[in-house]
Order: C-alpha cells, then sequence, then structure tokens
C-alpha cells in the first residue's frame, strides 16, 4: 500500500507542471501494481483533483492551472478508454450527463467508464448542455439509467430545478447522482423524486451496476 | 464629474501603485536612455526582454518596431502606439499592447498584455479542450465499433466461403449422382434382362442336349459332350449366375450411394419441409461410411425406423455429418459411436456418443467457434461445430449441448423443436 501516496504525489507534481507525459507514466505505474482502473480514478485521480479544487479553493492555484490539470487527467482517462470496454456487452444505456453550466467533467466521464467497464453503452453530451437539449436526448436515446454529476455545491438550486423537469418529463427514468458537491448534502433531498439514488463513489456506483447487471442476459 | 472624482481616487493612490507596478507582470516597464541602454525595468519587462533587475541585459530585443523607430520622432512625447513585438528572431515572441514615450534622453516603455483578452482566449482553448476530449473518446468508440464489426465480417466471409464450398461440393454431388443416374438405370435393368436370357440360353442348351439323347445318336452326344468340356460350359452356368447376382448387389450397392448422395445435397431441397429424418441420417451415414470401416469403427444407430420432421434437410444433414465427422476423428481405431434419435412431445434430440480423447475442460466454450480446431494444421477448417452451430441454433432454433469426459467420452446432443 506503500507506493499509493507516493504516487498521488507524484502524479500531483505532474499535474501542477502540466506535465501530461509524466501523469500518463504514474497513471501506468499505479496499473503495474494494481491493475484496477477503478481503484486508479478512485485513489489516485479522484484524490489528485480534489486536492486541485482545495489549492484553488484557497487561492493557491489559478483557474487556468485547475483546467490544465482536468484537460491532462481526461486525456489520460482517453488514453485508458480502450481498455476498459468488455468484450461481454449488455443491451443497456446511460446518458451521463452535468448540471446545465458545470464545467467540471472529469467525475461523469469515470462514471461513464465504470458503466462501460460494465458492459453498458454510455453516451456523453459534453458539458453546457441546456436541460432543454438533454430532454431531447434523453428521449431519443431511451437511457436505462441517467447519471447527473455535481461538483460545485454552487450549482445545487440547479440540480433541483434540472430534476424536476426531468422528472416531469420522464416520470419513471432511473436517476443516479453523484459528485465533489454532495459531501455536504443530505440524500434524503432527493426521496421524494423517486427513482434517484445518491452514489457518492465509483465503488458504489458499482455495486449498483452489479446488482442490475445480475439479472441481465448479454 | 463622478468619473472625474474617481480618476483623481485613483491619483491618490500613485506612489503605492507605482511601487506595486515594480513587482507585477501585467504591465512591463522600461526606461531606456537614447543608445538603447536599459537603465529600469519593472519585473514584466525583465521577463519580457528575457534579463532581471539586478543585470538589466536584455537577451531580447523590440523586434517591431525597433528601437531606432523611438528616436526619429523628436517633437512628440508620444513616439509609437500600438502592438509591438519583442523577441529573440527565432523562438520566443511577445506582442503587447505599447505606447512608448521620449522626454529629453530618456525613454519610457509601457506596454500591457490585455488580460481580459488573455481569460478569454484560456476559457476558449479549455472548451476546446473538452471538445476535444470528448471527440477523441467518440472515436475510440468508433474504433472498437468497426473493429468488432470487421471480425464479424471476416467471420461471415469465412463461412460464407465455406458455404459456398458446400454448396459447390454439393452441386457437384448432385450433377455427378443425376448424371449417374441413366446408366445406372439400364445396367440395372440390362442386369436383370442378361440373367433372364442367359437363363434361357442354357435352358435351350439342355433341351437340345435332352432332344439328341432322344434320338440316341452317340456320335452327336459325344459332340456336344466334348464341346460341353472344351468351353467349360457347366462351370460358365455356375460363374455366369455367381456373377450376375454378384453384379446386381454391386449395382444396388451404386444406386443407393449414388440416392444418397442425392439426398445429401438435396440441392432442391433449400427450403423448409417435411421429410422423414431418420432417412436423411442414413444417406448421412453412407458419406461417412467409409472411414468408418477404414477405422474399424463400431457404429450403431439407435431410434424409430421413420420419423417425420420439418426441417432444412440439406443443412441439417450437413450438421449431423459435422458432428459424426469429429466423432469418427476422435476415437480410437476399433472405438465406438452411436447416434441415438430421441422421439419427444414437442422435439427432437439427435445424440452422437463416442468413446474417444473428450474435450478438455479449457477448451469447451470455444469448440463452436469460427476457426477453432484441435485438429492438424491442414486437415481441419475449425469451421464444421461452427456451421453446425448456426444450422441448428440460428436456422432450426434449436439447442446444442456438449457434455464430454476426457478420455472416455463426449457426447453432442442436437435438439431441434418440433414447429
Amino acid at each position: 500500500m506503500q507506493y499509493k501516496p507516493i504516487l498521488v504525489q507524484e502524479y500531483m507534481q505532474n499535474l501542477l507542471k502540466g506535465n501530461r507525459a509524466g501523469c500518463s507514466s504514474v497513471a501506468r505505474q499505479y496499473l503495474a501494481k494494481n491493475p484496477s482502473i477503478k481503484d486508479l480514478y478512485e485513489e489516485v485521480f479522484k484524490v489528485s483533483l480534489y486536492e486541485i479544487g482545495r489549492l484553488w479553493e484557497t487561492n493557491q492555484i489559478t483557474v487556468a492551472t485547475e483546467h490544465m490539470a482536468t484537460a491532462i487527467t481526461e486525456g489520460i482517462l482517453n488514453e485508458l478508454f480502450e481498455q476498459i470496454i468488455p468484450e461481454k456487452r449488455y443491451n443497456k444505456k446511460v446518458v451521463v450527463a452535468c448540471v446545465e453550466n458545470e464545467k467540471h467533467q472529469v467525475g461523469i466521464k469515470m462514471v461513464a467508464d465504470v458503466f462501460e467497464m460494465k458492459g453498458w453503452e454510455s453516451f456523453f453530451l459534453g458539458t453546457g448542455i441546456p436541460t432543454s437539449e438533454l430532454v431531447k436526448f434523453i428521449r431519443e436515446t431511451q437511457p436505462d439509467i441517467l447519471a447527473i454529476s455535481l461538483s460545485v455545491y454552487f450549482n445545487f438550486a440547479k440540480l433541483l430545478k434540472m430534476l424536476q423537469i426531468l422528472r416531469s418529463e420522464f416520470p419513471y427514468l432511473q436517476i443516479i447522482l453523484g459528485g465533489q458537491a454532495f459531501t455536504r448534502v443530505p440524500d434524503d433531498v432527493f426521496q421524494r423524486l423517486g427513482n434517484v439514488v445518491l452514489l457518492t463513489d465509483l465503488y458504489l456506483l458499482e455495486k449498483y451496476i452489479d446488482s442490475i447487471n445480475a439479472n441481465l442476459k448479454t | 464629474m463622478e468619473q472625474q472624482s474617481k480618476n483623481n481616487l485613483i491619483s491618490d493612490w500613485a506612489g503605492l501603485i507605482c511601487e506595486l507596478s515594480h513587482q507585477g507582470y501585467s504591465v512591463a516597464i522600461g526606461i531606456f536612455d537614447t543608445n538603447g541602454q536599459l537603465l529600469d525595468a519593472n519585473q514584466a519587462m525583465c521577463y519580457f526582454l528575457d534579463t532581471n533587475r539586478s543585470e538589466l541585459k536584455p537577451g531580447n530585443l523590440f523586434i517591431n518596431p525597433d528601437f531606432s523607430f523611438f528616436l526619429s520622432e523628436e517633437h512628440n512625447e508620444l513616439v509609437f502606439e500600438g502592438l509591438m513585438t519583442i523577441g529573440n528572431y527565432t523562438d520566443v515572441s511577445f506582442v503587447l499592447q505599447s505606447r512608448v514615450f521620449r522626454r529629453n534622453n530618456r525613454i519610457l516603455v509601457y506596454a500591457e498584455a490585455d488580460v481580459p483578452d488573455l481569460f478569454e482566449e484560456n476559457k476558449k482553448m479549455s472548451v476546446l479542450n473538452q471538445e476535444v476530449n470528448n471527440l477523441q473518446r467518440q472515436l475510440i468508440k468508433e474504433k472498437k465499433n468497426l473493429q468488432a464489426t470487421l471480425a464479424e465480417l471476416k467471420e461471415t466471409q469465412q463461412l460464407l466461403i465455406h458455404s459456398e464450398k458446400m454448396n459447390a461440393m454439393g452441386k457437384l454431388v448432385a450433377g455427378v449422382a443425376h448424371e449417374l443416374n441413366n446408366p445406372i438405370a439400364f445396367v440395372y435393368s440390362n442386369l436383370f434382362s442378361l440373367e433372364k436370357y442367359v437363363a434361357e440360353v442354357f435352358d435351350a442348351i439342355r433341351q437340345i442336349e435332352k432332344q439328341v439323347e432322344q434320338t440316341g445318336n452317340q456320335e452327336l452326344l459325344e459332340t456336344i459332350a466334348q464341346l460341353k468340356e472344351k468351353n467349360e460350359l457347366n462351370y460358365l452356368e455356375e460363374d455366369i449366375s455367381e456373377m450376375t447376382k454378384e453384379s446386381k448387389v454391386g449395382i444396388e450397392r451404386v444406386k443407393t450411394i449414388v440416392e444418397d448422395l442425392r439426398r445429401f445435397s438435396r440441392l432442391d431441397e433449400s427450403d423448409i419441409k417435411q421429410v422423414d429424418l431418420v432417412e436423411n441420417i442414413r444417406s448421412t451415414e453412407s458419406i461417412v461410411r467409409a472411414e468408418i470401416a477404414k477405422k474399424n469403427i463400431h457404429y450403431q444407430y439407435v431410434g424409430p425406423l421413420k420419423l417425420q420432421l420439418e426441417c432444412f434437410p440439406g443443412q441439417l444433414n450437413q450438421a449431423i455429418l459435422n458432428v459424426l465427422i469429429n466423432a469418427i476423428d476422435a476415437v480410437q481405431p476399433g472405438g465406438h459411436i452411436s447416434l441415438i434419435v430421441t422421439d419427444e412431445k414437442d422435439k427432437i434430440n439427435i445424440e452422437v456418443t463416442d468413446d474417444g480423447q473428450g474435450i478438455p475442460e479449457k477448451i469447451k466454450n470455444r469448440i463452436f467457434e469460427p476457426f477453432f480446431t484441435t485438429k492438424p494444421v491442414g486437415s481441419g477448417t475449425g469451421l464444421g461445430l461452427s456451421i453446425t452451430y448456426k444450422i441448428i441454433h440460428d436456422l432450426h432454433k434449436g439447442t446444442i449441448e456438449v457434455e464430454s469426459i476426457v478420455q472416455q467420452e463426449t457426447k453432442i446432443k442436437l435438439t431441434i423443436p418440433k414447429k
């Protein structure tokens, strides 16, 4: 377990320097020791990006640096993406989205990746998609699940509004929520919307998908 | 009026602002003499000119305009206004919004980076970067899809080639069978006539002999006896009858083989139709009979004598043949193969069991994969069971079960639902 804090530190240093190759190498070193991409996401990427967020919140880095760190991590997600798609596919679809105007898309991409690892087809429209467009897309795609990420607590009111619109358009659509912002939100807020589940990390997400997949045929 | 007072408010802080600007990075300020010597510069100007505040020896130059331009307009205080490029002519260049002033023999260069513009550019770049990332991801997904499609196409292509081969073989077999049919028919019927005629000829000879005997002409009798002796007529009669009998058995066999071949190829029967499954199985057996005999295999069929089934007969024959060929390849000389047909209420089971080498557990999942073969290179295409699978599973909506104990037995059970 000793290698983990060291690799996280190395990853952080490379992120702040904007050294993409260095970050990629750290990710590979991690996978050589622990081949779980999910663990890499949780233990290295998530920890590092939360720390980057904290550095911005405490006025130590610029938004540009935060963007760079995010972009590098997204690039590495793409590097790994090819490895994660399994042979075994279910005929199941998930649409992943951010709250309107939310700019942070790394978290939701990790969520999409976990779905892909579990044999689901994931669809991502990118950030900055108005709720009306999302509604249209859901109507076309007919997903089994909609996953929404909220990174910044500031956007919480927007999320509630978005959920109300989605619920009235799709009364039975299963919605799952996650993201950094939920470390501060009590989950009973969503109870009354029905069919909304809060999953605070990728492990809970994995268990949740497994419980669905257990009843499916490839 | 209010604007005026605000400006005055900033002016009140002029001293402090001036002091702070020494450390700043957004406005570059430098003082030169008319020889181009840098006399004082803030942090930003030092950065752009590639020097530091203690040395003041620029590594970079004013490229556009160059320094001499600042000396040409002697009468105005403002000697230049606009975008200025500082750099080293090779890899470094900065473009700054600048104003240059001259007072006596001192020149002030005041250059700013457009910070709101930089932020705007940065924002645009972040968004673009996200888009690129998302597109890259889509691309990877599409690539995966294309790879899967390509693999599928390759498989289909090979299956098509194989089925085309089988089709061509079927045509050839059907053609040969058809061509053989006529000669077989007349040989068959001629043989019967021949047998009859020969019997009549010998009968006539016997009657002639009898007639001569009655006349009592010893000399003639003697001659007949000699001729019979000389031409071995007694032996000939026996042998001819033996030969016709054998030829009849032979031609019967040829007839059955040709019928089997025709039934097996069943080119005319690519549609679903009601057939006698047992008769089909018999014709399939006949294709491998020689192999069975060569390896001295004990083969037995257990099942009804007749069994009507709605199926694609040609394809079903091929499916059974593939399983039989594998069983024959799997057993040792002198081994056992059985084909058991059972008729259930809503389905028919065809079970081929052999006591051959068996299928190891680790490859059991793969035996229906196209091109998977354990036979030596060149002797098996690895397509047999995958074709059987397609025929049973896809065409007849049936199932295939495999049970195998290594070095003991293998049972392949084809189940076909009755309509």
